[in-house]
């Protein structure tokens, strides 16, 4: 995966960790929970994922690269964190249970199975665009891609979850 | 909002669990685990330096033992003699003095030290003192000559070392000295290394003179016997040694009948 440009190696203090990573931390969570459905798996990714932000941190020279840079070391994380679990398949496929409207359970429990479904670049794509709400451009950075192939990964994506949706609908 | 993105919004929310104090608790594991590893390397590096200190105090122990015991047995692995710089002025000062050793013609009689019988501690001693030739035998022969290792016996009067040379009367070439190499020798071969020769198998380091410890600091009976060994070239039938020691100068002569019988 592409990384982010390292350029040089800066101190970074404890005050200073905590205030650029805190920030980092909701929007990681989100992205490992709909890539792993789990939350415990989701917050031992982001915990992970904050180990190494302190190792690398003092080397991103340009701070407004850094959500883009940590959100990417989560999705690899995740990645990881599914290989490893021997319960992975389970995990995707059940769902956890929701105390919701019989119908929008429903509804809901099929397009998390159907994100499930698809591998791990084209739900991390779907996952960031579509419920992190990140503009192309910055889905592109976090999946080490072009935006030309980011965009294409991502109407591929939404024809393997909804083969019947308009692709300018997916995308309004 | 399209109804995709809406959907997804839906069906991750109703399972995502309120944040509430994550991020805190996300970066203070961080920062626990920083120090913690901080802590680590301290003494990691501690353990360290204690590891290269004691290693450096082991070397400097053996260090020790090897000073101690080379000072204590006054000798260089090669065989040289380790002086202090007291004992090389010493040495320096006995180097200078001048021969007293005669040069003969060829043919002319060989001056030969008279040989004493005394009876007593020793049975033949050879010169007036306070160093004595006693036994001698010949250890072997090289292309340098006959390797000759006579026993001396010394009585020291006074503190210092003594500095033993030998000449080829006839000749009046110095002959060459190498440590006692079939046994322990008080006598030291010294001066600078002349080369080496193989004697009996044994590579020998071939030096200008030997010298004889001070006698007054290890008395002779404490020590090894005072054996020197020098190479007498094969046609020399006539061959002196001049010993200058501390208020004394002394010589022994020696040398052969022929060069088919010789002795003694």
């Amino acid at each position: 995966m592409q990384q982010v440009a390292e350029i040089q190696s800066l101190p970074v203090g404890e005050s200073t960790f905590a205030d650029l990573l805190k920030p980092l931390i909701e929007p990681g969570f989100r992205l490992a929970l709909a890539m792993l459905h789990d939350p415990t798996a989701a917050e031992d990714a982001v915990q992970e994922a904050s180990f190494t932000a302190w190792r690398k941190l003092g080397r991103i020279a340009d701070r407004s690269r850094l959500r883009p840079w940590f959100l990417g070391v989560v999705a690899n994380k995740c990645r990881n964190a599914r290989r490893n679990r021997w319960t992975s398949r389970q995990d995707l496929t059940d769902d956890i249970s929701v105390v919701s409207s019989e119908e929008a359970t429903v509804r809901g429990a099929d397009l998390r199975r159907a994100i499930a479904r698809l591998g791990h670049d084209d739900r991390l794509v779907v996952v960031l665009y579509f419920y992190l709400d990140l503009p192309v451009d910055e889905v592109a950075t976090v999946a080490g891609r072009s935006v030309g192939a980011t965009r294409a990964r991502l109407h591929r994506a939404v024809k393997k979850l909804r083969p019947g949706v308009a692709i300018e609908e997916a995308f309004r | 909002m399209s109804n995709l993105r809406r959907d997804i919004h839906s069906a991750f929310e109703v399972i995502e669990p309120p944040i509430g104090g994550m991020p805190e608790r996300v970066v203070q594991t961080v920062l626990a685990d920083k120090r913690r590893r901080r802590k680590e390397r301290m003494v990691s590096r501690l353990r360290i330096s204690l590891a290269l200190v004691a290693a450096l105090l082991l070397v400097a122990v053996i260090a020790g033992a090897a000073i101690t015991w080379n000072s204590l047995h006054n000798v260089s692995p090669a065989g040289g003699f380790r002086m202090t710089t007291q004992q090389q002025t010493e040495l320096a000062v006995l180097e200078a003095r001048p021969f007293v050793l005669p040069t003969i013609q060829q043919g002319t009689a060989c001056p030969y030290t008279p040989i004493n019988n005394d009876g007593t501690a020793v049975t033949t001693q050879a010169g007036s003192g306070p160093v004595f030739k006693l036994t001698g035998v010949t250890v072997g022969r090289t292309d340098r000559g006959s390797w000759y290792s006579p026993t001396l016996f010394y009585v020291a009067r006074s503190p210092g070392l003594v500095l033993v040379r030998g000449r080829d009367l006839v000749t009046n070439q110095p002959l060459v000295f190498a440590q006692y190499s079939l046994g322990p020798s008080a006598a030291i071969a010294t001066g600078p290394q002349l080369g080496t020769d193989q004697l009996n198998g044994k590579k020998i380091q071939l030096h200008p003179e030997a010298v004889l410890p001070d006698q007054s600091q290890s008395p002779q009976n404490n020590n090894a016997d005072l054996i020197l060994m020098f190479a007498v070239p094969r046609p020399t039938l006539c061959w002196g040694l001049q010993w200058d020691g501390p208020g004394f100068s002394g010589t022994f002569v020696n040398g052969w009948d022929s060069l088919e019988n010789k002795g003694p």
